[in-house]
């Protein structure tokens, strides 16, 4: 019931748009999506030159991988999005807290799953907007392996585009972060500082890989 | 022989997760409640305990024989095995296309199917995708319902076989019974033949997942949670045909998250909701979230 409203509200509002918007708002939103695109391209030809610098030493690595992750994602809004319906009742200290933990263990992830990178390319097939977001729908093409369908949705915020979610093969991460943690959380019985606790004790795991590698 | 075996197990654990399902029923705690039908897995304990079974045995058995598989066996045959694996699939996924009305893509296994089958060497060679662009896409009846608008209903850990729900469990079943291969198997032989091809296939798939399941174990902190959401979202996009979700659940910098996935708890069944915190917006909506080994 509620859902068939809301299907239909959202269908009258999109089609009272379509009528009202003038020409140059199609205009403004395609400059929307070529930002998004351009800022994207810009990110994996940047990350493409680090991972390409065999020699660099681990901890300048991940130095590296920390800033073009700032310049990137927008941690806070996915911190808060995979912390789920529990962020609402976390604490302040606690907030803080977590997102430093999450950003932490995201970037040492990524920096191990680049530590596997052989080689793979990034292609920009299509661009399509979703509210205020933009889909970047890409190709990373594996070197003799095929290709994997990714997307990526990007908004633009006071510090330029970032990227909000990676949906590989329409899976997306942060939905399945999202299941993850709220299974974490469930599992202390609600606590969020089990959240936390976590999180912390898989940076743990995640240093000692990144040092031995 | 095989195929029976498969499905009486498959009726025992169903039988066992009837019998089980009246243990903790849905929190009352609204954020838990919600939590709880965002999972959409009531049978979690049992699940739970038959995914911590199945990953003993996989760490014991399958994925240490699917290793050795993937070292000793080299890419190219292993590569020519899975087209095989994939032609012989070709006319149940014709059956699926058709009915769920996907005449583009019937017309796509179809020459798939013709052209592997015969310039393809019995399958060996995936000419179809590498001459002419047409690239293989899976069906199964799973799909063919989510097409035809059942719902997954209640998520379900498999013995031996993994994620599932009882509209892919149904769908199992079904095209077991109406594979046309394995009719034709049946009827003329070879008698290895529906077993050869279980293993193999199980081989090839389980191979092809190593990676890519040991990332999801190391980057996740609770793997049977993350696999549970991988699986729906992937089963969802499946049916979907790849095309993109009307109504996305994603993060978003004004913090008003579009949210129709999900469902939020009944108002008569579940204390009030908080009042809209600025961060979170709920919505209404039919959950629909999905690893499959499958893909590729």
């Amino acid at each position: 019931m509620l859902t068939r409203r809301g299907v239909g509200m959202a269908l009258l509002m999109m089609t009272a748009a379509a009528l009202l918007s003038p020409p140059e708002h199609a205009r403004a939103a395609s400059e929307h999506a070529e930002g998004a695109r351009s800022f994207l391209q810009g990110l994996a030809d940047r990350t493409i030159a680090v991972l390409n610098q065999k020699d660099l030493p681990p901890p300048k690595r991940i130095q590296t991988f920390r800033q073009l992750f700032a310049d990137g994602f927008d941690v806070p809004t996915i911190g808060r999005f995979v912390a789920g319906r529990s962020w609402q009742r976390a604490t302040e200290p606690q907030k803080t807290a977590y997102l430093q933990v999450f950003e932490d263990v995201t970037i040492l992830t990524w920096a191990l799953r680049f530590d596997q990178y052989a080689g793979e390319r990034l292609e920009i097939d299509r661009v399509r907007e979703d509210g205020k977001a933009v889909i970047l729908e890409s190709s990373i093409i594996r070197p003799g392996k095929g290709s994997i369908k990714v997307e990526w949705r990007i908004e633009k915020g006071k510090d330029g585009y970032k990227i909000l979610d990676i949906i590989a093969e329409g899976t997306s991460l942060a939905i399945a972060q999202r299941a993850d943690y709220s299974a974490v959380i469930q599992q202390s019985n609600g606590e969020f500082e089990g959240l936390i606790r976590a999180l912390r004790d898989k940076r743990e795991k995640l240093r000692q890989q990144a040092k031995l590698e | 022989m095989q195929e029976r075996l498969k499905r009486s197990l498959m009726g025992a654990a169903l039988a066992a997760m009837v019998l089980t399902s009246g243990c903790a029923g849905p929190p009352t705690d609204p954020d838990a409640r919600a939590a709880y039908e965002e999972a959409n897995d009531p049978w979690e304990p049992f699940n739970r305990y038959i995914f911590d079974v199945n990953y003993a045995m996989d760490q014991l058995f399958f994925r240490p024989i699917a290793g050795m598989y993937r070292t000793g066996v080299p890419e190219v045959v292993r590569d020519a095995i899975r087209n095989f694996l994939r032609n012989l699939r070709s006319p149940l996924i014709l059956i699926h296309d058709l009915l769920q009305g996907e005449l583009d893509r019937a017309g796509q296994t179809l020459q798939r199917f013709a052209l592997n089958s015969t310039l393809g060497v019995a399958g060996f060679i995936d000419f179809a995708d590498e001459v002419m662009g047409v690239t293989f896409h899976d069906e199964d009846f799973g799909q063919t319902l989510g097409v035809w608008g059942f719902q997954e209903g209640w998520y379900i850990m498999l013995p031996f076989y993994g994620p599932s729900n009882p509209r892919d469990t149904v769908g199992l079943v079904v095209d077991s019974f109406i594979d046309p291969v394995s009719i034709a198997m049946q009827l003329y032989g070879p008698e290895y033949g529906p077993l050869a091809r279980s293993v193999l296939t199980a081989l090839d798939q389980r191979s092809r997942a190593i990676d890519a399941l040991d990332e999801v174990e190391r980057t996740s902190i609770d793997y049977y949670a993350t696999i549970r959401s991988l699986y729906r979202q992937r089963r969802d996009d499946e049916i979907r045909q790849g095309r993109p979700t009307a109504t996305p659940f994603a993060p978003t910098i004004t913090g008003e998250e579009q949210s129709p996935m999900f469902q939020t708890p009944k108002p008569a069944e579940a204390p009030a909701a908080p009042p809209p915190s600025p961060l979170f917006i709920k919505k209404g909506g039919v959950g629909a979230d999905q690893i499959s080994q499958r893909a590729q």
